[in-house]
């Protein structure tokens, strides 16, 4: 049968979000959300269920040190990991692969002497380490501090880098719909309107997980109300209208006559 | 050849650490299995490039070896959600009861998944591709998206990741 009579799968909906579906599948995916309401509500499912779990797990990471909870957004590389294999839980056998995972025991309080010593001597390696790791650093200095051992300036926040994420190209309706999910901690969107061929949408982030999604008539914004970026959505003169609702709530309606740039702000 | 493994520890700790922790719920199970798994990066390097996939494997099936009893880890899980958090401003106390409830729902839901599941969820909340989280969890590449779609499903039974906000 060929691809594109196909409905996608789970799998490759899940790729096309993860930014890892061959170019073929890639369009496939994207021609079907566009033409079958019900792959773009799969699709709509699978990013939102992702994004609110990025939020739930952050709660999770309450139990962490100060500063090693901040989410960064992890890179995704090509390396393989073949030589690392999965170890069954019964498996006690000694460790024979390449990865060295050693033998597998249970959680054993009694060391040997010699482990503490080693461990110690790693401990003292990994302080040092930390020292050189922002956040460890502040965790540190945090604790120090409140046992009276410092007094002093609260090291600076560690600084998130912006990441910037961009899609261009994506469809154009005559009736153009740019879709917020909510109000943030701050940030704005502009829609800028200019005599260009092309549609281009580019959002700056420091890792709070945004996303854009496009629907069949327009574009969606994925946040979260404690999200901090700011989104340029450009689009094209010769559109009859655009609609720009925010939360559900504010219902704007622009008339691309011109070339103009329009801001939103998007502050709770 | 040696691996830098103060370079290694400043790169990586922090995500293993949360990584782990969001694994098993219990920060100081994760603390011993990180210490672990930066001794085993001492005494035997991996042979290939990809320290980042080797550190959180052996981090992961130490894990898994050390949690082999579901009913510890239950204990230790209550514990856990139970625990005054460190990263945020004090709260009320019904805003503290309501986020430990929260977390412990967070918690029991995770520990519903399978393990296979609940890794490879969270190894894709860490950035790793479905290559690479395939070679760690022993799949095929094709079938981690199927899993990570059930997963979600299985948890948005249990968790609000349909509501309006959560």
């Amino acid at each position: 049968m060929r691809l594109e009579r196909q409905t996608p799968e789970d799998a490759a909906l899940v790729r096309y979000l993860d930014g890892e579906s061959p170019a073929g599948e890639r369009a496939h995916v994207a021609a079907a959300a566009a033409s079958d309401p019900g792959v773009a509500d799969r699709l709509d499912t699978l990013q939102r269920r992702s994004d609110r779990l990025r939020v739930l797990l952050a709660g999770e990471d309450a139990q962490l040190p100060r500063g090693l909870a901040t989410f960064t957004p992890a890179t995704r590389g090509p390396e393989s990991i073949a030589d690392v294999r999965w170890v069954q839980p019964e498996e006690t056998a000694a460790g024979t692969m390449d990865g060295e995972i050693v033998p597998l025991r249970p959680r054993d309080t009694r060391r040997a002497s010699a482990v503490w010593l080693r461990a110690a001597a790693i401990a003292l390696l990994v302080v040092v380490a930390a020292l050189t790791v922002a956040p460890v650093r502040a965790w540190i200095f945090d604790g120090l501090e409140r046992v009276g051992l410092l007094r002093g300036p609260t090291p600076p926040a560690p600084v998130v880098p912006v990441d910037t994420l961009g899609i261009s190209g994506f469809a154009l309706a005559q009736a153009f719909t740019i879709e917020v999910d909510h109000r943030q901690l701050e940030g704005r969107l502009v829609v800028r309107i200019a005599d260009v061929q092309d549609s281009e949408a580019e959002l700056h982030t420091r890792g709070g997980g945004e996303s854009f999604f496009v629907l069949p008539e327009g574009l969606r914004i994925v946040n979260h109300e404690a999200s901090m970026a700011n989104y340029v959505v450009t689009l094209p003169l010769g559109l009859r209208s655009i609609h720009v609702r925010i939360a559900g709530v504010v219902d704007t309606t622009l008339v691309p006559a011109a070339a103009a740039e329009h801001v939103f702000s998007l502050r709770n | 050849m040696g691996v830098d493994v103060a370079a290694l520890y400043a790169e990586h700790y922090a995500a293993l650490f949360r990584y782990v922790v969001r694994l098993t719920g219990d920060g100081d199970l994760a603390a011993d299995a990180v210490q672990e798994t930066f001794t085993r990066l001492l005494e035997k390097p991996p042979r290939d490039d990809n320290t980042k996939a080797w550190l959180f494997t052996v981090a992961t099936n130490l894990v898994r070896s050390w949690s082999n009893s579901r009913q510890r880890r239950r204990e230790l899980l209550d514990e856990a959600a139970t625990r005054v958090p460190t990263g945020d401003a004090p709260r009320t106390p019904e805003a503290e009861a309501g986020a430990n409830e929260l977390r412990l729902t967070v918690r029991r839901a995770l520990d519903e998944l399978g393990e296979k599941e609940r890794t490879i969820l969270l190894m894709r909340e860490e950035g790793f591709s479905h290559r690479e989280i395939a070679d760690a969890v022993g799949t095929t590449t094709g079938s981690v998206g199927t899993m990570i779609a059930r997963a979600l499903d299985k948890l948005a039974e249990r968790l609000p990741l349909d509501a309006g906000d959560v």
